[in-house]
């Protein structure tokens, strides 16, 4: 069974983004969708899409600038856009006039090859570096809760995220990622406080699992 | 073909050699029109800023989050110092005031922490394209 074709779709119409996430899912593509510029190119930068889509008018960043973003980057995947209005832009694969023409659209993604993902090169010494990283920021993170160092244990959190999932510890990452948000925007309260603990537990057993094997 | 100067700043030691070992092995694939590179390593900005002005490297990774300032400040001085440079901006935090500093500052491209084949080949590709398109607009 060849892979499902990965599309990104940025749409801030909520009702026109879960139609088109519907209409894509039927012509068996794996999707993500967004609701604004400012989240397609983070998530763009993923680099994990074969195919993006993308609205012209949303908030914080429009399609167009958002377009003009990635391809500055060297981004180099197709970026197909959807448009009310008649419109001609560089760097744009396709644009769609809305309403978007489903068979149209079927035709393009078919004809969009599927990209090959690299694999990281990782050998046991840089494995070895990482878990000896980790069990360092994990003491430092148990220092900075018992001492209720809020900043510290988010840049700690920072750097967990950065790192955790080049070497399989996806979990790791995205729970760091929550944690450091919740450090920099509310009150260090005993919620937090308990959530903080529970984080350095699964940080101090990632570091053991590694141990083991 | 000159051996390009490569430095790569980052203060957390694995990530420094990920990407060593990610261009080394990209290069071995023959994924790239270079086949060697001449790099150096920095884990703070001072250090950074040393090599830099000793070395004047063609390309360099540098992150923001480095623990003695911040890597946009860098940014700015390298661009200064070496407008040519080929500079790729690392970051966990992919926000689009981050991407859109780096830009407006003088960086080539932005990478998004976790790293991933796919982003470090896209960051190579992008400098061998800039880099021999540089060196057209050198040549009558």
């Amino acid at each position: 069974m060849t892979a499902k074709k990965r599309i990104l779709i940025a749409e801030d119409d909520s009702f026109l983004l879960s139609l088109l996430d519907l209409q894509c899912s039927s012509l068996n593509m794996q999707t993500c969708c967004v609701g604004n510029g400012e989240l397609l190119v983070a998530e763009a930068l993923s680099y994990t899409f074969d195919i993006i889509l993308t609205d012209i008018q949303m908030p914080l960043c429009d399609g167009i600038e958002a377009m003009q973003i990635l391809r500055r980057l060297g981004y180099d995947r197709p970026v197909f856009a959807m448009s009310a209005d008649s419109l001609e832009c560089e760097g744009f694969d396709y644009i769609f006039e809305k309403p978007v023409n489903v068979e149209l659209l079927a035709e393009l993604l078919s004809g969009t090859p599927t990209q090959q993902p690299l694999p990281l090169q990782l050998n046991s010494q840089l494995t070895n570096l990482f878990y000896q990283n980790l069990a360092q920021l994990s003491q430092d993170f148990a220092t900075a809760l018992n001492n209720e160092e809020r900043e510290q244990m988010r840049l700690i959190c920072h750097k967990i995220k950065g790192g955790a999932a080049s070497f399989g510890h996806g979990a790791l990452s995205q729970l760091a990622d929550h944690l450091q948000q919740r450090l920099l925007l509310q009150k260090l309260d005993l919620t937090l406080l308990n959530e903080c603990q529970q984080f350095l537990l699964v940080t101090q057993q990632a570091g053991a699992d590694n141990e083991r094997t | 073909m000159k051996e390009p100067k490569l430095l790569l700043v980052d203060d957390v030691d694995y990530s420094r050699q990920l990407l060593r070992n990610n261009i080394m092995s990209l290069t071995e694939m023959k994924l790239l029109k270079y086949r060697t590179f001449n790099f150096f390593n920095a884990g703070t900005a001072a250090d950074a800023k040393a090599l830099f002005t000793l070395h004047q490297p063609d390309i360099v990774f540098l992150d923001i989050e480095l623990p003695d300032y911040s890597g946009l400040e860098l940014l700015a001085q390298f661009k200064q110092q070496k407008p040519s440079c080929f500079i790729a901006m690392i970051s966990g935090a992919s926000t689009l005031e981050n991407v859109t500093n780096s830009i407006k500052m003088g960086a080539a491209t932005f990478i998004a922490k976790p790293f991933t084949g796919d982003k470090i080949l896209a960051a190579m590709r992008l400098m061998e394209k800039q880099i021999y398109l540089q060196a057209s607009q050198r040549t009558p």
